[in-house]
């Protein structure tokens, strides 16, 4: 058994040689961060288009994402959610409920609001504000949060707290309310999304 | 204080004075298997108990201070230096790696839309490559107060800091996810062998530009290959383990999934170990004075 006390010169005094390749070892990672990073972005930005031509609506969501058909008691037109999540699945949905010529947008969302505290624990508007659409085009966005309770066979998850965004614009005879929701503790990430996600729609 | 034997010293530890740490990587990783095993086998009827998930976690560390610490104390010649890089690693692997991982890759979260080989090529990049470096520093930076006489002191080094690793990783999935006890320790042995696969890598990448003067692009290409073949095993375990949807069964290949890790670590360990004994073999001819090449 070769023991050799090279402390002194490999460790602290390394030849050029040694020196290189250390440098070169923290090159590689840099390197393989960068790429990781740059696949990451290409994964998680590949989308999928859907068209409702009955409701008028073109929209982009993120590929690997469930859509959501929806049947003919369904509240919605359009929803997709991120399965691979734990915890509260990320979801984008959109309704379109017909309205009268003099109703408000704001009235929509006390109407939603109704519906929800009867059905969702802990349900609670934290805002309501003027949200303007990249197309000049005015709507209202309400901030809500509840806690879902829903029981999962598989796992041992306890109620997890979500939040979420309802913003409903005007579109002729009908508001479309377009909502956002997400496990809160991961809201901030998933509202980047929902941003790009607004950005594409189309109606 | 250490007193010394008044009966004879045995021939094997004159000729080999130091605890042998291949033998105990992979008792510690066969251990796990076991535990593991016998968890995915009787989880289901164990109650809901936190503190046994927080005991669970420790598995991997308590079985390092019974086979390799308790070992360096039986050895004539212990290593020295282990509870201080055993520390270290705690704080970089909670305040840089696992962070980096977890937070700023998120690989779990995205790697399942890519293909097989693409898999293979992301893990590699990430949960195999970025231990292995980081090991490599820690080593290099502890290498300056340490002692690494042998190329298997920095492989007994190595070897804490994939066990740091992997604790601090089942701390952060244990908080994240509240998993239960038999996905925990199926979890453990899966990332204490990854972590093991990566720091043999690291510990041999170093040895050899360290101990037998390789060309400095040495430690890249033997991390870059050792990553590869990290994320494959670990890649081809995942798919074993995952549940497969078919019409008749739901239940997930777990069993082969184990026994691919487990034969990973002890096929890289046995060609690893090899290639050490080889370079050691080589140098201690090289520096003989009876040298008769």
């Amino acid at each position: 058994m070769q023991v050799t006390d090279l402390r002194h010169n490999a460790f602290t005094d390394p030849t050029p040689g040694q020196r290189w390749g250390h440098i070169l070892v923290g090159v590689l990672g840099v390197i393989a961060l960068l790429t990781v990073l740059n696949l990451k972005n290409a994964t998680l930005s590949r989308k999928t288009i859907y068209t409702n031509v009955e409701v008028g609506i073109t929209a982009l969501y993120p590929a690997d994402w469930l859509l959501d058909e929806p049947t003919s008691s369904a509240d919605y037109v359009f929803r997709v959610q991120n399965r691979h999540e734990r915890g509260y699945p990320t979801t984008f949905q959109i309704a379109s409920i017909p309205i009268s010529g003099d109703s408000q947008a704001r009235s929509i969302l006390d109407l939603l609001t109704l519906q929800r505290s009867k059905t969702l624990a802990a349900y609670r508007t934290l805002l309501v504000e003027p949200y303007q659409f990249a197309e000049d085009q005015q709507g209202i966005r309400g901030l809500f949060t509840y806690v879902d309770t829903a029981e999962n066979p598989f796992t041992q998850a306890i109620p997890s707290v979500v939040s979420g965004v309802d913003i409903v614009v005007s579109v002729g005879g009908r508001a479309l309310v377009i909502t956002f929701i997400s496990e809160a503790s991961n809201y901030d990430n998933n509202y980047t999304l929902f941003e790009t996600f607004l950005e594409d729609l189309s109606f | 204080m250490r007193y010394n034997s008044i009966t004879p010293t045995s021939v094997e530890d004159l000729i080999y004075p130091y605890r042998r740490v291949w033998l105990t990587l992979n008792l510690i990783a066969t251990s796990l298997f076991v535990i593991a095993l016998v968890f995915q086998l009787i989880g289901n009827r164990l109650p809901y108990t936190q503190l046994g998930k927080y005991l669970a976690l420790l598995l991997p560390f308590i079985l390092w201070v019974i086979f390799s610490f308790l070992g360096e104390l039986r050895a004539r010649l212990p290593r020295h230096g282990l509870w201080h890089t055993l520390l270290f690693t705690l704080v970089i692997a909670n305040g840089i790696v696992i962070p980096v991982l977890y937070d700023v890759l998120n690989v779990p979260a995205w790697i399942h839309e890519n293909t097989f080989f693409n898999k293979i090529l992301i893990h590699g990049l990430s949960m195999s490559i970025l231990p292995s470096i980081t090991t490599y520093s820690i080593l290099v930076y502890l290498g300056r107060a340490l002692p690494f006489k042998t190329r298997l002191d920095l492989l007994a080094h190595a070897e804490v800091i994939a066990i740091a690793f992997s604790s601090v990783d089942g701390l952060h999935y244990l908080l994240r996810n509240q998993p239960t006890l038999s996905s925990l320790t199926l979890y453990l042995f899966g990332t204490t062998v990854l972590y093991f696969i990566s720091s043999i890598f690291a510990a041999y990448a170093l040895s050899e530009l360290v101990f037998s003067q390789q060309s400095r692009f040495f430690p890249v290409i033997a991390l870059g290959l050792g990553s590869f073949m990290n994320g494959f095993i670990h890649i081809l375990k995942s798919n074993f383990t995952n549940t497969k949807l078919t019409l008749s069964t739901s239940a997930p290949n777990f069993l082969i999934g184990l026994v691919v890790s487990l034969g990973g670590i002890i096929a890289f360990s046995v060609v690893l170990s090899f290639l050490m004994r080889v370079a050691e073999q080589r140098q201690a001819l090289q520096t003989s004075p009876e040298k008769t090449i």
